[in-house]
């Protein structure tokens, strides 16, 4: 009897033992930032599906609809943005200057490291597009788009680091995927769990396409036409001065290009004037966010102004007669 | 003490140790198409030690801010990549196994190359005759490492701004 109880002892010493260490493994998990980074994701979609939608009863409803479905992941976000990018190609062309395309590219990928998020599943690609009309798009996955008529409002390579971090902005947040509507969602979910589970089939292919294809019309629609609401666009601005404060370039660079715009917009034209709330509105938000970050702690060092006369230089050598 | 409690024990210590690493929290995933591993949390002080591929699962040691220090042992290699590189999920790149498919549908794995697929490109691009010359010729726009260091040091700009 007493060798029974001294069994149960050790056996339960042992319990003890296995569920202490199994217990600093769950912690490890649950604070883990990649589980962190999966919560946000997960918000990332509630937002997407709340997004395309203004009714908070309606919104509960379609998120317990699409719970089962994940958000979007990575390498499907890729073939998103390479889609969008190709539509928006169509009705503006590229414009293929190497010596444009490699500073926008050096300029570009070098923000897009000082990012939340400086990884998508094939990195951060800039191209011009030929086209007078002051307009810019930020395609999933970091397919950014820039017009030479934009880029013609820039007198500085600060001023195009403020244009490209807004697109940035855009792709970190995932704006694209927020303009696609609910239903295509609920619908794309669907397929996505069933394609998961079956092998090549023509038909489930078919589907897929049609709803890649609604897909990619929401986006395009929306970047060209209706445009990103307030918000998304407020965020896209917010994440911009972040990352020209990170880097050492003067954020105020966005005020100052959002002032040419104001003065060279069209009222009524189809581009930026369309699609973006007034260049006024956004200089008022903008500012205080300058001024809380310049009052943090975390300030960062401001570019050399010795290499001032480098970055002008390089600016004109590559954008001078754009 | 008797042989036989001793074998019990050790019996109970080793049920125990199993029972603690049967789960193993600190693998992840790389979701990205190919990831840099460095020598330091940083895309500007550290040097590249090895390259990871998608799908590839790594063993994180330690975390700091945005980074996670891993190893990758059938490459042998150990260093710092960006959390916005890494997931939870393990992502299987076939369907070919019946247990595959039923971990798919519940969501414990991520199946690479289903969903919107290269397959549903090639389909959306013929149907709507899109033309990819241009997507394809920024997705080979490549600025290397030493070049974005480059940029960066010469503008007279804080790269260590970007590593947080």
């Amino acid at each position: 009897m007493k060798a029974l109880s001294r069994i149960f002892r050790t056996a339960a010493i042992s319990i003890v033992l296995a569920l202490v260490l199994s217990g600093c493994s769950t912690l490890f998990s649950a604070f883990s930032p990649g589980r962190i980074v999966g919560n946000i994701a997960d918000n990332a979609t509630d937002t997407v599906v709340g997004a395309a939608l203004g009714n908070e009863e309606d919104k509960k409803k379609i998120e317990t609809v699409t719970k089962p479905f994940e958000e979007i992941n990575p390498e499907q976000e890729y073939y998103v943005g390479r889609a969008v990018a190709a539509t928006v190609l169509g009705t503006y062309p590229a414009y293929g200057d190497a010596k444009v395309n490699d500073y926008l590219n050096s300029l570009g990928q070098s923000l897009a490291l000082a990012s939340d998020m400086p990884e998508t599943f094939s990195g951060y690609h800039f191209l011009a597009m030929d086209s007078d009309e002051i307009n810019a798009f930020g395609a999933p996955s970091g397919f950014i788009l820039v017009s030479r008529g934009l880029l013609r409002c820039a007198t500085s390579e600060e001023e195009v680091a403020a244009i490209l971090t807004h697109e940035i902005g855009h792709v970190t947040g995932k704006h694209g995927l927020k303009a696609i509507k609910a239903s295509r969602w609920t619908e794309a979910g669907a397929l996505l769990a069933k394609s998961a589970t079956s092998g090549s089939d023509s038909g489930i292919t078919q589907k897929l396409t049609a709803a890649f294809t609604d897909s990619i019309a929401d986006i395009v629609k929306t970047m060209i036409t209706s445009g990103y609401s307030r918000d998304l666009e407020k965020q896209a601005d917010l994440a911009a001065v972040v990352i020209l404060q990170r880097v050492g370039y003067d954020p105020r660079a966005l005020v100052r290009m959002l002032q040419v715009m104001k003065t060279r917009l069209k009222p009524g034209g189809k581009d930026f004037a369309k699609t973006h709330p007034d260049p006024a509105e956004r200089i008022t938000y903008i500012e205080a966010a300058i001024k809380g970050l310049e009052a943090g702690a975390g300030a960062s060092a401001a570019a050399e102004p010795s290499a001032a006369s480098k970055r002008q230089a390089r600016y004109k050598a590559a954008l001078g007669k754009i | 003490m008797p042989a036989s409690r001793k074998r019990l024990l050790t019996l109970l210590f080793l049920a125990a140790a199993a029972a603690a690493f049967a789960v193993d929290p600190a693998q992840m995933s790389v979701k990205v198409k190919e990831a840099q591993l460095r020598t330091s949390p940083s895309y500007f002080t550290g040097k590249i030690a090895a390259m990871l591929a998608y799908t590839d699962r790594v063993t994180v040691i330690e975390k700091q801010k945005d980074w996670a220090r891993v190893s990758f042992p059938a490459k042998k290699a150990e260093g710092w990549i960006h959390l916005s590189a890494l997931q939870d999920k393990a992502i299987v790149l076939t369907s070919g196994s019946e247990t595959v498919a039923k971990q798919a549908s519940s969501g414990e794995v991520q199946l690479a190359g289903k969903g919107f697929s290269k397959e549903v490109e090639s389909k959306y691009k013929q149907d709507n005759k899109l033309d990819y010359t241009w997507v394809d010729k920024m997705e080979a726009f490549k600025v290397t490492p030493e070049q974005i260091v480059g940029f960066f040091t010469q503008g007279g700009l804080s790269p260590e701004g970007g590593a947080k």
